[in-house]
C-alpha cells in the first residue's frame, strides 16, 4: 500500500474555497439569462434564430446547474479526503469514483442549413 | 418563421442594445470568474503540498474534467455574445437601409392622394386613397408613372435588404444551435470518457467563437452599395439590371454574403459529427478538425441541402476555371478560408501551401480585372447589352473574390 501524505488543514481550506468561491459563482452564471429581455417583447420573436436562442438559455441554465452541483460535490470530496487521512489510499480514490450520467451524443441539429 | 419587412420596421433597438449579448455577456463574466477561482483550487492540489498518493489520479481527472468544462463554457458564452452582436449589427443596418430605401418614394408621394404600401415580403406599391375620376387621371398620370417606377427600385432594394437580414438570421440560428447542442459535462466523478468528450467540445467551442467573430466582421464589412446594388436610373434598365446585379434568390445572396461561412462551418464540423461513433454506449471522439483534409461531407447526405448549385458561375471560361479553383468542391473551404486558417496555424499541415495558392489566384484575378474593364450602367447612356452585362457581372465576381483573398493573405 502506498504511503499517503495528507495535510488535512490545507485540504479543508481548499475544499472550503471551492465551496465558497467556485460553486456560487457558477450558480450566478445560471441566472445570467434570467435578466435577458424577452425576444418577443423586443420584436424579435419572428426570427429564425429566436428558437435556438431560447434553447440556449434553457440548455445552458441546466448545464450551469449541473456545474454548481458538481462543484459542491467536489468541495465535499476534497474535504472528505482530509477526513479519511487515516484510511488507505484506495478509500480516497473511491471518493472520486462512481457512475457518471451518460453524455449526450455530439450531434447538432443544424436547422435551416 | 421568416423575418419580414415589418420585423425590421418594428425593431425598436439600437445597435448598442445588442452589445450586451442578451445574457451571454453576464454568463461569460461569471464563468470567467469561476474559472479563475477553480484554477486556484486546481493549482493548489496540483502542487501536491496538500496531498499525495494513489487517490490523486482520480482526483486530478475530476479537476481536469471540470477545468475543461469551464473553459468550454466560457468560450461558448463568448461565441453566443458575439453571435448576438453580429445579428444585432445586421438587423439594425438592414432596418436603417430599409428606411433609407423607402425615403425617395415616400417623399414623392407626400402631399398627393397616393399612399405607399409595403408588404411583409418587401413588395412596394403606391395606392390611391379615395375615388379616382377623369380629372385625377389628367392631373396625376405622370406622377403615377414615376411612382410605379420608383416603387420598382424601392422594392429591389428592400428585397436585397430582407435577404441580407435573413442571411444574418440564418447564420445566427446556426451558431445558436451549435452553442445549445454542445454543452460540456460537469461532474465530481472521474471519467476519462467525459474528459475526452469535453476536450472535443472545447475544440468545437473555439470554432464557434471564430465563426461568430467572422460573421460579425462579414456583416460589418458589407457596404451599403454592396447590399443594395441598385441605382435608380429609370424604368428601361431595371429588368436587365435585376438579372445582372440583384441575386436571383435568397440563397444566392446568402451565399455571396455569408453562406461561405456556413459552408465552412459545415465542412469543418459535420465530418466530425459523422466520426463521433458509438462505442459500447459511449462516444469516441476523433480528434483533429482538419485531419481529414479540407474535403467536406458527402453530397448524398439527405440532411444537407445541395449548396453546390449556389456557387457563382462566370460567363468567361478562363475566369470560371479560377472561380472553381477558389471554391473547391462541395463542402470545402474556399482557398481564401484555407489560406487564412493556415496563416493562423489552425489548419493541420498537409504539406500544401494554401497561402501561396491564394496569392497566385489573387494575382491572376487582379490581372483579369485590369484586362477586362466593364461598362457601368450609371456611366452608360444606353441600356447595357447582354454581353456588357455578362462582363460586368463577371468583373464584379472577380473583384469580390480578389477582395476575399486580399483580406485573407494581407
Amino acid at each position: 500500500m502506498a504511503e499517503i501524505e495528507v495535510r488535512p488543514a490545507l485540504l479543508r481550506a481548499i475544499g472550503n474555497d471551492c465551496e465558497t468561491d467556485v460553486a456560487p459563482v457558477i450558480g450566478r452564471a445560471e441566472s445570467a439569462f434570467d435578466d435577458a429581455s424577452s425576444l418577443s417583447s423586443l420584436g424579435l420573436g419572428e426570427l429564425l434564430s429566436a428558437g435556438p436562442l431560447t434553447n440556449c438559455y434553457t440548455g445552458w441554465r441546466g448545464t450551469f446547474r449541473e456545474g454548481t452541483t458538481a462543484m459542491h460535490s467536489l468541495s465535499d470530496k476534497i474535504r472528505g479526503t482530509a477526513a479519511v487521512v487515516d484510511a488507505a489510499d484506495q478509500n480516497i480514490a473511491d471518493l472520486y469514483r462512481g457512475d457518471i450520467p451518460e453524455m449526450p451524443p455530439i450531434a447538432v441539429n443544424i436547422g435551416g442549413i | 418563421m421568416a423575418l419580414t419587412y415589418y420585423t425590421l420596421r418594428d425593431l425598436g433597438l439600437s445597435s448598442t442594445s445588442f452589445t450586451y449579448g442578451f445574457g451571454f455577456d453576464l454568463a461569460e463574466l461569471h464563468i470567467s470568474t469561476t474559472r479563475y477561482y477553480f484554477e486556484q483550487v486546481k493549482e493548489r492540489i496540483d502542487a501536491g503540498h496538500a496531498w499525495s498518493g494513489d487517490g490523486r489520479g482520480a482526483a486530478d481527472k475530476v479537476l481536469h474534467l471540470n477545468s475543461l468544462a469551464l473553459a468550454t463554457s466560457e468560450t461558448q458564452m463568448s461565441a453566443g455574445k458575439t453571435a448576438v452582436q453580429a445579428l444585432g449589427l445586421a438587423l439594425t443596418r438592414a432596418r436603417d437601409e430599409a428606411k433609407t430605401a423607402l425615403e425617395p418614394i415616400e417623399k414623392m408621394a407626400e402631399g398627393t392622394p397616393f399612399r405607399i404600401l409595403v408588404g411583409a415580403d418587401g413588395r412596394v406599391g403606391p395606392v390611391v386613397e379615395g375615388p379616382k375620376g377623369p380629372d385625377f387621371n389628367l392631373e396625376y398620370s405622370d406622377l403615377s408613372n414615376y411612382l410605379y417606377k420608383e416603387a420598382e427600385v424601392a422594392q429591389l432594394k428592400l428585397e436585397s435588404i430582407l435577404t441580407f437580414a435573413r442571411s444574418a438570421d440564418l447564420a445566427a440560428a446556426t451558431l445558436f444551435n451549435r452553442i445549445y447542442h454542445l454543452r460540456p459535462v460537469f461532474s465530481a466523478t472521474a471519467s476519462s470518457d467525459a474528459i475526452e468528450y469535453n476536450e472535443a467540445l472545447h475544440d468545437i467551442a473555439k470554432q464557434n467563437l471564430s465563426l461568430a467573430e467572422f460573421t460579425y466582421q462579414l456583416w460589418n464589412g458589407i457596404s451599403s452599395e454592396d447590399l443594395l446594388e441598385v441605382q435608380p436610373q429609370g424604368w428601361s434598365w431595371w429588368g436587365a439590371i435585376k438579372g445582372a446585379f440583384i441575386p436571383e434568390s435568397a440563397e444566392e445572396l446568402a451565399y455571396e454574403t455569408g453562406w461561405g461561412l456556413i459552408k465552412a462551418g459545415l465542412g469543418t464540423v459535420y465530418p466530425f459529427f459523422q466520426k463521433a461513433i458509438s462505442v459500447h454506449g459511449k462516444y469516441e471522439m476523433i480528434d483533429g478538425w482538419f485531419k481529414g483534409g479540407h474535403h467536406g461531407p458527402s453530397i448524398s447526405d439527405p440532411d444537407i441541402p445541395d449548396l453546390l448549385s449556389l456557387n457563382p458561375v462566370a460567363h468567361h471560361s478562363d475566369l470560371q476555371g479560377k472561380v472553381e479553383e477558389f471554391y473547391g468542391g462541395y463542402g470545402s473551404l474556399t482557398v481564401a478560408q484555407l489560406a487564412k486558417l493556415q496563416s493562423l496555424g489552425q489548419l493541420e499541415d498537409d504539406g500544401h501551401d494554401y497561402v501561396a495558392d491564394a496569392e497566385e489566384l489573387w494575382s491572376w484575378l487582379n490581372g483579369w480585372i485590369d484586362a477586362n474593364p466593364p461598362v457601368f450602367p450609371e456611366s452608360s447612356p444606353d441600356p447595357l447589352t447582354p454581353e456588357e452585362l455578362d462582363l460586368l457581372r463577371d468583373w464584379k465576381l472577380a473583384f469580390r473574390l480578389a477582395r476575399e483573398l486580399d483580406a485573407a493573405i494581407h
